[in-house]
């Protein structure tokens, strides 16, 4: 099933207005990149669930459309330096106090971060790849890790899904990337199973197709 | 057709105001006309994009209302008009008014459409097949990390990467990575509850 973005935005904006709506000139605000950063994202959870700001924010869309970029408020300069300065200091503050480390502050993390995985492409994103040769090769996550890895089209069309692989590379067949424009794009993503049963996932790499 | 009133082609240029985001310079010392054009055409483009479904058959009354609607303001406050910015903001206004007074006579006649016999359901313009995939669209965006969704939600709204980026302040290769998995979440949702858009 391809995701196309304009269905969907179509249904959010046939609902009705939520409750407690933050209003349309706030959503214009948003828009026109007068509010911060944290109060745009905030006008952006509230249209999921409010249709008259989803329509607001399309309207505002094309009223501001060739703009040039949104000059955000931001924090005055002072703020800047003084917000980090402080932290810094009330964490030195704490370690006098308690005597303890960072070692012991900082729990090693049993999960990784998906972006700081230990699968990485090892592929430059700004090469194209040859349709007749589409080697995806990824970095050797350890002896005994099983991979599995997903191919599409960068509109999420599938291309393919294998798993169980053992080797870090795959060579996608031109016949699956039949779909797939001259000099058009592709995203993949690998996972490894290890030995010791923990999934550690890549980020997601995009590359295009030689013309 | 223009719906531009006499009394303001008279006026030969707009001036921008600078002292807000998104006064584009570029509008600076043209044809009031030619600048109103413009604002028609943002007024069409804007209906066509925030109307909903059910009202498709009204989006140029739609236009034209809301043309008349900025026409009018901007005769009880001419002075205004010397601002690009509240020519803008006003249109903006006018149109999601007219959309929302449109919205209330398609009700109404509805109401009134008494024993007539319902023609056949439409899956796009049905109310209960929208409102499930509604329900199920909301739910599933949701279920989604924070980020995720931001970066859903504004590639549905026709977000660039950079722009979305600058929202979430981050990359435009994170923005990608995110709206990537995050489509990717929803789509495994949606087909979870058996709703395809």
């Amino acid at each position: 099933m391809q995701l196309d973005a304009e269905p969907l935005r179509l249904v959010l904006i046939e609902a009705g207005q939520a409750e407690a709506c933050v209003g349309s000139e706030q959503v214009w605000s948003a828009v026109a990149g007068e509010l911060s950063r944290a109060e745009t994202r905030d006008v952006l959870e509230h249209s999921v669930a409010c249709g008259a700001c989803s329509r607001a924010l399309s309207t505002a869309r094309e009223f501001h459309a060739g703009d040039p970029p949104a000059r955000r408020r931001t924090m005055p300069p002072v703020l800047i330096w003084a917000l980090p300065l402080a932290a810094l200091l009330a964490g030195v503050a704490w370690l006098g106090l308690t005597g303890e480390g960072p070692q012991r502050a900082l729990q090693p993390s049993t999960v990784r971060a998906v972006g700081d995985g230990p699968l990485r492409s090892e592929l430059p994103e700004a090469q194209p790849l040859s349709r007749d040769a589409c080697l995806l090769d990824w970095t050797d996550a350890g002896e005994g890790a099983r991979y599995s890895l997903v191919v599409t089209r960068d509109d999420l069309e599938p291309l393919v899904s294998v798993a169980g692989l053992e080797a870090s590379n795959y060579r996608v067949a031109a016949e699956a990337l039949a779909k797939v424009e001259p000099g058009g794009g592709i995203a993949w993503r690998v996972s490894a199973r290890l030995p010791d049963g923990r999934l550690v996932e890549s980020v997601t790499f995009f590359h295009r197709l030689e013309p | 057709m223009s719906c531009i009133p006499a009394t303001l082609e008279k006026r030969m240029a707009l001036r921008p105001d600078d002292n807000k985001a998104g006064g584009s310079t570029a509008q600076a010392d043209r044809p009031a006309r030619e600048a109103l054009e413009e604002v028609h055409d943002a007024v069409r483009r804007a209906v066509r994009r925030a109307c909903p479904r059910r009202l498709t058959g009204q989006q140029e009354d739609i236009v034209q209302e809301a043309m008349i609607r900025v026409n009018r303001v901007l005769e009880e406050r001419p002075d205004s008009i010397e601002s690009w910015a509240y020519v803008r903001r006003v249109a903006f206004n006018a149109v999601l008014r007219e959309i929302e007074r449109a919205d209330r006579r398609a009700e109404v006649s509805l109401d009134d459409q008494g024993a007539e016999p319902l023609p056949a359901p439409d899956p796009v313009l049905d109310p209960s097949a929208s409102m499930a995939l509604r329900k199920a669209l909301r739910e599933c965006l949701a279920a989604l990390a924070r980020h995720r969704r931001l970066a859903v939600v504004l590639h549905l709204h026709g977000y660039s990467l950079a722009e979305g980026a600058e929202i979430l302040r981050g990359s435009s290769k994170q923005m990608a990575n995110l709206r990537y998995r995050g489509l990717a979440d929803l789509r495994t949702c949606l087909e979870g509850k058996g709703v395809t858009p």
